[in-house]
């Protein structure tokens, strides 16, 4: 009895329709790397390079895969839940692959200072123009809508938690911030594309 | 109003983090997936597969790890026989009990090493299974 109450929260992966997981994992991922490689100034992780690979591997986990990393029911009952952590997981491990590829750290313990090397430092400027320029495609779009400005103007000054609390504090219905926040997303795709069209990657050409 | 400073706060990595939509809505989902240029159909597809796959794994997993085993152990008894010459294959074989075998054999002077050594190792795993016999 007291077993049957314990399992009644857990949702077996079979139970889900596993198309449904998938896409919403997909659209998460590319949401959750945009952010975090903003944050990285790394364009290949921004860009959603190889996420298709890591929401595989993710959606694997929940019957078999890598034992570490295999889907604890007991732990998370909702698979949303570890699909999320598992895609949160790999993409900080990237980062943090980013952050060792760009800082040499000195071998002298005494030393603490990093390294930086002549090839790190130009791949750090490379990043830190494509951040600029997709910094001023966003902005650039974002001006001609007066609620995306205020959200903005907001978000540069205060910590914003969640879209109910955008809406308060910019007096907007709940619809309108999700909104507000839908053509934000449809305004960072657009960028990212134009970015790509200007300076295409390894074996892509540049559009027009 | 938006203009670029410097030292302010992240506005844009706050604006990515809010847009992080963790709604349950999967109609929702594929179409901005495709809005993004993502092959939907295609990607689906290839999940389907890679499930399909990893089933068929399972399902045969046993069979890989009884084959593997029993490679093991031909390769353990054989590699026992691949050093020794003619001579000391056709010794080792008449050491051996099971003389009704020998008896097949009139000529065992004229069986290839290879033969030898397979004779070998069938009269080893025989012995061994008179061994775990009742």
């Amino acid at each position: 009895m007291g077993k049957r109450r314990a399992d009644k929260g857990i949702v077996k992966p079979a139970e889900q329709d596993p198309d449904r997981l998938a896409l919403l994992l997909l659209r998460y991922a590319y949401q959750y790397a945009a952010s975090v490689g903003w944050k990285v100034q790394d364009r290949a992780i921004a860009r959603g390079e190889g996420i298709e690979d890591l929401v595989q591997d993710a959606l694997a986990s929940l019957h078999g895969g890598d034992p570490k990393r295999r889907w604890d029911c007991q732990k998370h009952p909702d698979p949303m839940d570890h699909l999320r952590s598992f895609v949160n997981s790999r993409l900080s491990s990237l980062a943090r692959c980013y952050d060792r590829k760009h800082v040499k750290y000195s071998v002298d313990p005494e030393q603490h200072a990093v390294t930086e090397t002549p090839e790190s430092l130009l791949m750090k400027d490379q990043e830190e123009a494509w951040r600029a320029r997709l910094r001023d495609l966003v902005l650039t779009e974002i001006l001609g809508d007066n609620v995306l400005v205020a959200v903005y103007d907001l978000l540069e000054k205060e910590e914003v938690a969640s879209p109910a609390e955008l809406a308060q504090r910019l007096n907007l219905s709940l619809e309108d911030a999700k909104n507000a926040k839908k053509r934000f997303r449809r305004v960072w795709e657009r960028a990212i594309a134009t970015l790509d069209a200007e300076t295409p990657w390894p074996g892509e050409s540049a559009h027009g | 109003m938006v203009e670029q400073k410097k030292n302010d706060r992240d506005a844009i990595g706050a604006l990515l983090d809010l847009s992080i939509d963790v709604q349950q809505d999967a109609d929702d989902a594929a179409e901005e997936l495709r809005a993004m240029g993502v092959d939907v159909d295609g990607f689906l597809m290839r999940v389907r597969e890679r499930r399909a796959r990893e089933l068929d794994e399972e399902r045969t997993a046993w069979l890989r790890v009884a084959r593997a085993g029993l490679g093991t152990e031909s390769a353990r008894a054989s590699s026992k026989y691949a050093e020794m010459n003619h001579a000391q294959l056709v010794a080792e074989f008449r050491r051996r009990p099971q003389q009704q075998a020998s008896s097949f054999f009139h000529k065992l002077e004229e069986i290839k090493d290879e033969d030898l050594r397979t004779l070998l190792v069938d009269l080893d795993d025989l012995e061994d299974g008179e061994e775990g016999a009742p």
